[in-house]
């Protein structure tokens, strides 16, 4: 066997490809880890980019696409023999079949490891150039590449290898390792959708042979500081998969070598083939046939071409390997389509678009393969079939040849389409959704798609017939696509004009079908189609007919085509250049747009030049009156606004900074007595000059006029505010901002320090003697209470909505005019939206319940209803007044795909629970829309009426309470059992969050924009306190917040606030919480150990053993442990009824635990099924899982 | 009609010519183009059938110019290339189809008649939804007249179509090709001389890309008539004999080596008068003999 394998390694070493493979990874991975323009995998925020964590998943990126590789070895080692025809002479020499398959598998499977070794190297070197910023970089440490290597790097190129080489050596067909190849990615795609339902994990972690799934999960809650320190050990879920796949490769290889034989295989080959009965010629009688005469020959004849598509078509389809392929396809396609499911598990209808989306992330993978490898197979048919000749050599002319060839290529995608939708269509009727829109289909998968598509099969036919070497153009083809979806990002050139075959996205739309993205769909279609045409007439310039290959040859026939058919081409030329032109003129001169590099340019010197203004006193809008017009089918906007500002500091104002909105065509300010002394248009900066300067508590009145107009097209779709049936902006969209706007800068820690910016807080730091900060709210810095009048017109079958309530309606100029005015004075923050609705209302306690709908989006509207009225009732009974008339829930197109709360107006976008499946939803699911209603409710009281100081925590007060608030609605309605798994959602949300902290986790008072903290901690910890004090104790503590602090002028309140009143109504016993839970990280790890139960007459002994720990963690995730001190539940649960709840408590006990090591011993009447230590999760457990455990 | 070829040259990139000053005239009737592996006569029937260029000289068919308006030829053409593969899964009659589509019949219903009228005439109905690939050599080869034959072509080109067919299976053929012979210009590229022998009435001999002979299949013979003369000798005296004497030939019979010497008279007495074949020509010709 010894000899086999030096053999192999001799072959490899000396060969090139083993060294080019080495220095590609290599390549790969140092640009990975010097520059931030290539990402694969691990490096971001504050983990090290060589970070143990990041080394190791980089290997186990490589290690997928080294797949590629593998086969590229295990193919060879396998094959060689064979291609040489050597077989016959090794096969008959003396050495033993075990040598021969062991040797060479072992040999080829050793080589194959050489070059994801280059991780390591590009890993290793990349630190040690110079001009890096030393603080992404940790020192250079081995357990990650150890752990990268045994975790993924060495099993996965043994279980494909095995794969690989058994199928190779066995079957001896390119395509059949293909296809084993395509399996084993087919499985890791379809692990990936049991990830996303934390109940399915277990099968996503066997499922995956590649190992991704059970790792991630593994880490998915590890913090910043250990992914600097550790990688993945290989544990748990993760060895276990680590082993079965082994195993079944172990297996798997064992098995092939009985199969294999070195005598039988030409036998079985042989066999195969039937012999047809052999013939004898006879001579005919003279013949009698009429002569016949072609019709077609070098003539164009359209029934010539159907005939010649329709045997092309045949040959692809009734190929057994395309069929195996589709087949695949199909299978990961089905396995897509069970389920649609949105945030926290919550079933989702399967509207049209979504299973258009399940169709395209499906298949598109697969119809680009049949691409690729069928382009090829139709081209080079005649020549594998040495058919050429022949064909050749007969009247037909090349264009009708090649066209052939190209349709029937599209008739295979089409046909694969079309399938895909019958597929769809099935998969809507079993989840009894019958509104199946097949126009949508249509025009996603049959027109967009396929034109996509048909481009790629337009460049891969170009790369064979021009470069005339199969395997070459397989590679360039590949090649080409890969560079040309990102070479083109990486060069900061982001037109769609260069970038072969791009359409600009079209984001199809319940409410607005197609919108705003059909006219530059539209353009680039004809632009690219024209394109792919002129290719097309290149590649039957250069079809090859006959013998002569070499270029000169190529090349003289080739003009002698195109000048035979140089009017089309011309005008195919003429037409492209006309419409390039056009296209040209729509995207850079009609419509402008910055790429990323110009917009993180301009916020850089935005900073520097203006910065200064900073925290200058300005005037403060307080009155605000819109006159707007809107025309949704044009897209265009006109907005006229009169404001008040008055001076509220103590000191004069003489000038007027104005950071400008930025999508405007023009915008005009007139102030009396002002002079505007600057105009920067880069950077949307004005300043005006006053004669008098504006005095302390003088008011100065503003005249703005907005215009926006919609000129062509655009590149990609930027504004989509204004639209044909749904339209929304906000405020903020089209008011200039008063003074200097933190918000345009920079944040991204390391590229402010790339480009040598100051170190920027994400908010200032929570601090109540911090006036400054204290002046604004954390929404916007120009404005305090406001009151808002609106007069918006728009189409007559549209309704338009601004702010508060309809004081008048009335039609003019066939156009439909609203006048809305607000009833208490808000933040200046709130939506204006317009389209063609239906309107649910109901009324409670004088308050006007709607609902603004789609008609096809009815079905959760009663629901919605609902919940406002309950949310309602809650909150006017717990936390006080609700000063609006009116609740408004809103519909707006999915280009945005969140709700959000203005003052008595909440939009929802179309995507988020008005297509949620509630028919179930009290067996299992979480009612997500129930959810979110109650929490932008919650909003109307926290935000709109308590809003915190622009400063660390003022979300806290803002989204936690909101969550806190929804959650209480929620039980009421579902009770609690339903509210476990909602928190569930919720602490693993959180866990996952802090894993992926960019810059440094801060406690719950003192949270910056990060929604892990403010949303899903906020809502474990205030349920938690709620379960330690009462909710009545925690509500009267909210209560006293908005007593104290709703609509109040500045300063504004702090989280330090809440704070105090959450203190003050927790009894001493437990303050201990407030000070781990609200001002630290604290973490715990509770489990029970062992459960032993015996029965003692008629009852049931049962001794828990448990373990608690207790730790205070970091901002980058270091932990230390702590003394526990703290009352945990203990609790003897009887078998439930339903699997995944916890049955009825047979004992719950609150404790107080101040060691370690626990034991406890119940007797109890009932049969104990489960036993558990906080089994309810209220404490943040790092594992939440082993909390609870079942009786032995 | 007539094919006049003349003065074609074709150089290689490596530069060795395939066509060397070739001229040639061919009228109707089977033509035999005779000459070792490698003379050029796969080139020069490449050249005839549209799929290769030549560096010079010109070619007419009739009024054809053949080099430079090959769309003309290919309607008038039936071409059996030396090697020919089929489509898997495919049977005779969707294969004869599809050829019948390129050469340009798109009526459906003629083109069935003439698949059947043709399958028929090679007598391969009874087997026509049979695929291709499961045919004999032979079999395969009426195939391969049949697909030439669709559409009624002027010149048919089938270049060494005999090779690898077992005695029958040739026999057979030939009386295939000698029925087409009798209208059409039939042009059989071999290197076996009896293939020429038996169906040609006009051939040509090929070496090195040059035209060693052309004209009359019986004047050729004519030409040695009474010049070869045959001796059974040892083997060690074979270089003395390549020495003395014009050695067209020598194969073994009986284990000892039968020498064929070219001469206007008899050499030596042991030699007979050898029955003059076209394989004398063939060697002749090759080994610049005569």
């Amino acid at each position: 066997m010894w000899k086999f394998i030096v053999a192999e390694w001799k072959y490899w070493l000396k060969s090139p490809m083993t060294w080019i493979l080495f220095s590609i990874n290599a390549l790969l991975i140092f640009g990975a880890v010097y520059s931030d323009n290539i990402t694969i995998g691990g490096g971001v925020g504050s983990v090290h980019k060589n970070s143990p964590h990041s080394i190791q998943a980089y290997y186990g990126v490589m290690s997928l696409l080294g797949l590629l590789m593998t086969t590229a070895f295990m193919n060879a080692t396998a094959n060689r023999d064979f291609q040489y025809n050597m077989y016959q002479l090794v096969f008959s020499a003396p050495i033993k079949k075990w040598e021969y398959f062991f040797g060479k598998f072992i040999g080829a499977y050793t080589m194959a490891i050489i070059p994801i070794l280059g991780v390591s190297v590009g890993s290793l070197i990349a630190p040690l150039m110079p001009g890096l910023q030393p603080e992404r970089y940790g020192p250079a440490m081995l357990n990650g590449h150890v752990l990268g290597l045994v975790g993924f790097a060495l099993p996965n190129i043994f279980i494909s290898g095995v794969i690989l080489f058994t199928l190779a050596i066995i079957f001896r067909s390119n395509i059949v390792s293909f296809v084993g190849a395509m399996l084993m990615l087919v499985l890791y795609l379809v692990s990936s959708g049991f990830t996303r339902d934390i109940q399915k994990e277990w099968l996503a972690n066997l499922l995956d042979p590649f190992g991704f799934r059970p790792e991630s999960i593994l880490a998915k809650y590890v913090t910043v500081s250990e992914k600097n320190l550790h990688a993945t050990p290989v544990t748990g879920p993760f060895l276990t998969n680590r082993i079965i796949w082994i195993a079944i490769s172990a297996v798997l290889l064992v098995v092939m070598y009985y199969r294999f034989s070195f005598s039988t295989r030409n036998a079985t080959a042989a066999s195969k083939k039937k012999a047809s009965p052999e013939v004898p010629f006879v001579p005919a009688l003279p013949g009698t046939a009429k002569i016949a005469i072609p019709d077609a020959a070098n003539k164009f004849s359209f029934k010539l071409l159907l005939n010649l598509i329709v045997f092309e078509f045949k040959a692809v389809v009734r190929n057994p390997t395309f069929i195996i392929i589709a087949t695949i396809g199909f299978i990961n396609l089905v396995t897509n389509l069970t389920s649609f499911t949105g945030a926290y598990g919550a079933a989702q209808y399967p509207v049209t678009y979504h299973v258009v989306e399940a169709i395209q992330g499906g298949f598109n993978l697969f119809l680009i393969a049949i691409i690729t490898f069928y382009s090829g197979v139709l081209v080079w048919k005649e020549r594998d079939a040495r058919i050429n000749e022949i064909q050749d050599a007969s009247a037909i002319k090349t264009g009708i040849l090649f066209t052939s060839k190209l349709v029937a290529m599209m008739l295979t995608v089409g046909l694969i389409m079309l399938l895909t939708i019958v597929t769809g269509v099935i998969t809507q009727m079993c989840f009894g959704y019958h509104r199946y829109e097949l126009g949508v289909y249509a025009q996603s998968l049959l027109v967009i798609d396929m034109l996509k598509f048909s481009y790629l099969i337009i460049i891969a036919l170009f790369f064979h017939y021009l470069i005339n070497n199969r395997y070459i153009a397989y590679v360039a083809f590949i090649a080409f696509i890969i560079a040309n979806s990102f070479v083109w990002g990486a060069m900061e050139v982001s037109t769609l004009m260069v970038q072969y075959g791009a359409l600009p996205t079209m984001t199809y739309s319940d409410m607005n079908g197609f919108g705003p993205f059909v006219k530059g769909g539209i353009w680039f279609s004809v632009y690219w189609s024209l394109f792919a045409l002129l290719l097309a007439i290149v590649v039957y310039a250069f079809y090859t007919r006959g013998k002569e290959y070499a270029f000169p040859h190529r090349w003289a026939e080739a003009r002698l085509r195109l000048q035979k058919n140089m009017a089309v081409t011309v005008l195919a030329l003429v037409a492209f250049i006309a419409c390039s032109g056009f296209v040209y003129y729509n995207t850079f001169i009609l419509n402008t747009y910055h790429g990323e590099k110009e917009s993180e340019q301009i916020s850089i010197e935005y900073e520097k030049m203006y910065k200064k203004y900073e925290g200058k006193p300005q005037p403060r809008y307080y009155d605000l009156n819109y006159k707007i017009d809107l025309y949704p089918q044009q897209r265009n906007l006109s907005v006229q606004v009169t404001a008040w500002a008055r001076n509220i500091s103590n000191q004069p104002i003489k000038q007027l900074y104005f950071t400008m909105p930025s999508w405007r065509d023009s915008i005009t300010i007139q102030v009396a007595n002002a002079t505007e002394v600057l105009r920067d248009t880069r950077h949307k900066f004005r300043i005006m000059e006053l004669k008098q300067p504006l005095e302390p508590g003088d008011s100065l009145q503003l005249k703005i006029s907005f215009m926006r107009e919609t000129k062509g097209f655009e590149n990609e779709v930027s504004f989509s505010q204004i639209t044909q049936n749904g339209s929304f902006f906000n405020s903020f969209d089209i008011l200039p901002v008063m003074g200097y706007s933190s918000d345009q800068e920079m944040e991204d820690k390391n590229k402010r320090a790339k480009f040598k910016l100051p170190l920027r807080n994400r908010m200032p730091r929570l601090d109540e003697n911090n006036m400054a900060a204290r002046s604004n709210t954390y929404i916007s810095g120009d404005a305090d209470w406001v009151n808002v009048n609106t007069v918006i017109s728009t189409e007559a079958d549209q309704i338009a909505i601004a702010p508060g309530s309809l004081r008048k309606t009335w039609t003019e100029n066939g156009r439909k005019y609203f006048n809305y005015a607000l009833d208490k004075a808000s933040l200046n923050f709130y939506s204006f939206l317009s389209a063609r609705y239906e309107v649910a209302r109901r009324k409670w306690n004088s308050i006007d319940i709607e609902v603004y709908y789609d008609k096809a989006h009815a079905a959760n509207v009663p629901n919605m209803l609902n919940s406002v009225q309950k949310s309602l009732q809650y909150y006017t009974a717990n936390f006080g007044p609700y000063y609006h008339k009116q609740c408004r829930i809103i519909e707006f197109p999915r280009y945005a795909g969140f709700a959000q709360a203005f003052p008595g107006t909440m939009p929802y976008s179309e995507s988020v629970g008005f297509i949620t499946d509630l028919r179930d939803v009290t067996k299992d699911d979480i009612d997500f829309v129930y959810y979110i209603v109650a929490h932008e409710m919650g909003h109307q009281y926290w935000a709109h009426q308590l809003i915190g100081a622009g400063m660390q925590g003022s979300e806290m007060m803002s989204e936690g309470f909101a969550q806190y608030a929804s959650l209480m609605v929620m039980e009421k309605e579902y009770g609690k059992d339903k509210m476990k798994k909602f928190l569930k959602y919720e602490m693993d949300d959180y866990l996952r969050g802090r894993s992926n902290e960019f810059e440094a986790e801060r406690p719950l008072i003192r949270t910056e924009h990060q929604q892990y903290i403010h949303y899903q901690k906020a809502s474990v910890v205030l349920y938690y306190l709620k379960e330690m004090i009462g909710e009545d104790k925690v509500n009267s503590a909210l209560r006293s917040l908005i007593d104290s602090f709703a609509y109040r002028q500045p300063p504004y309140t702090t989280s330090l606030a809440a704070l105090r009143a959450f203190r003050k109504v927790t009894p001493d016993s437990l303050q201990y919480m407030i000070t781990d839970m609200f001002e630290n990280i604290t973490l715990f790890s509770n489990r029970v150990m062992s459960a032993e139960t015996k029965k003692v007459g008629n009852e049931y002994e049962i001794t828990i053993k448990t373990t608690s720990e207790k730790y205070r963690s970091d901002s980058l995730g270091r932990e230390t442990a702590i003394p526990v001190n703290d009352y945990i539940d203990v609790g003897v649960f009887s078998k439930p009824e339903h699997k995944g709840n916890l049955g009825k408590a047979l004992v719950l006990n609150r404790i107080k635990v101040n060691k370690k090591d626990n034991a406890y011993t119940y007797r109890v009447k009932e049969k104990p099924y489960e036993v558990g230590i906080d089994p309810y999760n209220y404490l943040i457990d790092r594992v939440p899982d082993d909390n609870v455990k079942k009786v032995d | 009609m007539d094919l006049q070829i003349n003065n074609l040259h074709k150089k290689y990139g490596n530069g060795v010519y395939a066509l060397n000053d070739v001229s040639l005239t061919i009228k109707t009737g089977m033509f035999g183009l005779l000459g070792p592996n490698g003379a050029g006569k796969s080139s020069l029937m490449r050249t005839l059938a549209t799929l290769q260029d030549a560096d010079s000289g010109t070619v007419m068919l009739g009024d054809i110019d053949v080099l430079n308006n090959k769309e003309k030829v290919r309607e008038v053409l039936g071409y059996l290339p030396q090697e020919f593969g089929v489509y898997p899964r495919t049977s005779a009659t969707e294969l004869l189809d599809y050829m019948a589509m390129i050469k340009g019949f798109s009526n459906k219903a003629e083109r069935n008649e003439i698949v059947n009228n043709l399958l028929n005439k090679v007598n391969l109905y009874d087997v026509r939804k049979k695929a291709v690939s499961s045919f004999s050599g032979g079999m395969r080869q009426r195939f391969g007249i049949a697909q030439c034959l669709i559409g009624n072509p002027k010149l048919v080109i089938v270049d060494e179509p005999t090779a690898g067919l077992d005695p029958g299976e040739r026999n057979r053929f030939y009386n295939i090709l000698s029925e087409i012979g009798e209208q059409v210009i039939v042009i059989l590229s071999t290197h076996i001389v009896q293939d020429v022998r038996e169906l040609c009435t006009q051939m040509a001999i090929m070496n090195n890309g040059k035209v060693l002979f052309s004209g009359d299949t019986d004047d050729a013979l004519y030409a040695i008539k009474g010049k070869v003369w045959e001796r059974s000798i040892a083997k060690s005296e074979l270089p003395d004999y390549q020495k003395n004497y014009k050695v067209i030939s020598n194969k073994l019979v009986g284990g000892k080596p039968l020498i064929h010497v070219f001469s206007d008279d008899q050499p030596a007495e042991q030699f007979a008068m050898a029955e003059e074949n076209l394989e004398d020509v063939f060697f002749a010709k090759i080994n610049e003999l005569a």
